[in-house]
């Protein structure tokens, strides 16, 4: 029987190759929901309703489902999708961009055989609902005091979020969002059921080849585990650079 | 022309509630030192607030350097350069170091460089007497400092009208001196001013007139001697008997 040295070594460049991916999909989703998110929560806290219900409905649907049966329902309505988007988008788009787009699903296939990009969007939209809610109680946690100052200087509404609410908001928010960062990329291992070749799926395919269920998936927590704590390590030292005396979780500790 | 003309001012936040401000008229002449007093809930900062629309009044007329300022078509943030506004709480900006608070409106509003906003800026700290806390963050001064800056963050913008509301009710009593001599020094420059304020001292010493509200109402108002020494209202009289009694 082979020693765990010998199991480690053949299936190490596997996991290392599902790592990058694994990192790829956090970064890209969290990247993407982070715009999404503060899109959706200005939205959300806007008194014009074409604005506010869209932006509500948005989060109430993919904060009350299961992760895992949007990407489920993401992958199996597939082709439908991609029908119904290619109707709807190719020939404007082709007009648009002046080169044929041509959307539409693989002929004869039930689930993208290239699942990728279709799992990002859903990690984005998913995470972008979260985002959208943990910036709106940041937003909201700043007095009205700041935007009437704001205000009062004349500046305009777009210029108050941006330079005064938002700022300040965002270092409320911090721990709250690195938490969220942190459940994406554990969040991520769900792309291996529909075959996204991530950590996870090459963890699975590890253990289908050698047997060796106990080590193989204490190793992938291991490298999990360390991409987590790595990650709010890093977000601690962020938070404490940008702290400012009297704001934020960082702000309320003194320095020195 | 006066600067800024009030007319049968209406402010409902609530239907249910009697009006914030029940058809409220004065005027304010160019270099005027104007005081409100009255109880707390009288409509006085609703009145303030109105002015620069960070309330929108449900009814009346403002009419600022002859426009009215209530006016759909007119560009609220135009006007809101030419008043400046000390707030009771300060509401400096937190994440910013003082002389960014003072240095955004510039750059951000009027569009100046770096330089010369920090220019101004420099000046103004110099004139409350913070240059050294220029690089403070806000909740690093004590709240006669933040007052101050909150001063300076208005004037430096350059309005013709300045709106204090209540400046000193959020300080400790030992701290309400050096805000007051500031704002008399300004007064002394013939700045135009509106003051909510129930500092007694202020409104004798520098205002040329007091008016008094009560229920969204002006009751009486007045030059500072009669209406704070001899007021003709009851209401006016009981108001200050009680305010007189508690703060001297």
């Amino acid at each position: 029987m082979a020693t765990t040295f010998e199991i480690y070594s053949r299936v190490v460049p596997f996991m290392i190759q599902g790592f990058k991916l694994t990192l790829f999909i956090s970064i890209t989703s969290v990247s993407i929901g982070l715009i999404i998110g503060l899109t959706a929560a200005l939205m959300k806290i806007s008194k014009n309703p074409l604005l506010r219900y869209p932006a509500t409905g948005y989060i109430e649907v993919f904060r009350g489902t299961p992760l895992l049966v949007q990407i489920l329902f993401m992958s199996f309505a597939y082709p439908t999708i991609y029908d119904v988007l290619g109707d709807m988008l190719n020939d404007p788009l082709t007009d648009l961009l002046g080169f044929t787009v041509n959307i539409t699903s693989t002929p004869g296939t039930f689930t993208n055989p290239d699942p990728l990009w279709d799992v990002i969007i859903v990690f984005a939209l998913n995470t972008g609902a979260y985002q959208a809610e943990i910036f709106r109680a940041g937003i909201q946690s700043i007095p009205t005091g700041q935007a009437e100052a704001g205000r009062s200087l004349g500046l305009t509404y777009a210029q108050t979020m941006r330079y005064i609410i938002i700022p300040q908001a965002f270092r409320v928010v911090t721990p709250a969002l690195a938490g969220e960062f942190i459940n994406m990329i554990l969040n991520s291992s769900l792309a291996s059921v529909v075959a996204v070749q991530e950590l996870t799926y090459w963890t699975r395919q590890s253990v289908s080849i050698y047997y060796r269920t106990l080590e193989i998936w204490f190793l992938t927590g291991i490298i999990y585990l360390t991409l987590t704590l790595t990650l709010s390590r890093s977000m601690q030292y962020f938070e404490a650079k940008y702290s400012v005396p009297g704001l934020g979780v960082a702000g309320t500790r003194r320095k020195g | 022309m006066p600067l800024l003309e009030v007319r049968d001012l209406v402010k409902i936040y609530d239907p249910a509630d009697p009006p914030a401000l029940d058809g409220v008229s004065l005027t304010v002449e160019k270099g005027e030192v104007l005081v409100i007093i009255g109880p707390s809930g009288s409509g006085k900062s609703t009145l303030l607030r109105c002015i620069n629309r960070l309330v929108e009044p449900t009814d009346g007329e403002i009419i600022f350097k002859g426009q009215n300022i209530l006016d759909p078509e007119v560009d609220i943030n135009k006007i809101r350069q030419e008043m400046g506004m000390v707030f009771q709480t300060f509401n400096l900006f937190m994440h910013l170091k003082v002389i960014d608070n003072i240095r955004l409106g510039l750059i951000k509003v009027k569009g100046m460089d770096e330089t010369e906003a920090t220019k101004i800026a420099m000046t103004m700290l110099e004139q409350v007497g913070l240059a050294d806390k220029a690089d403070s963050y806000p909740a690093e001064l004590s709240g006669g400092q933040a007052q101050r800056v909150g001063i300076a963050r208005a004037l430096a913008m350059n309005p013709t009208l300045m709106l204090f509301d209540e400046p000193t009710s959020a300080l400790d009593p030992e701290l309400v001196g050096g805000i007051i001599s500031i704002m008399k020094k300004l007064a002394d420059q013939h700045m135009t001013m509106l003051v909510v304020t129930h500092e007694m001292g202020f409104a004798r010493e520098a205002a040329h007139r007091v008016i008094f509200m009560d229920e969204g109402r002006i009751v009486e108002e007045g030059p500072p001697k009669k209406l704070l020494q001899d007021p003709d209202h009851p209401r006016t009289q009981e108001f200050l008997k009680r305010v007189v009694f508690k703060t001297e």
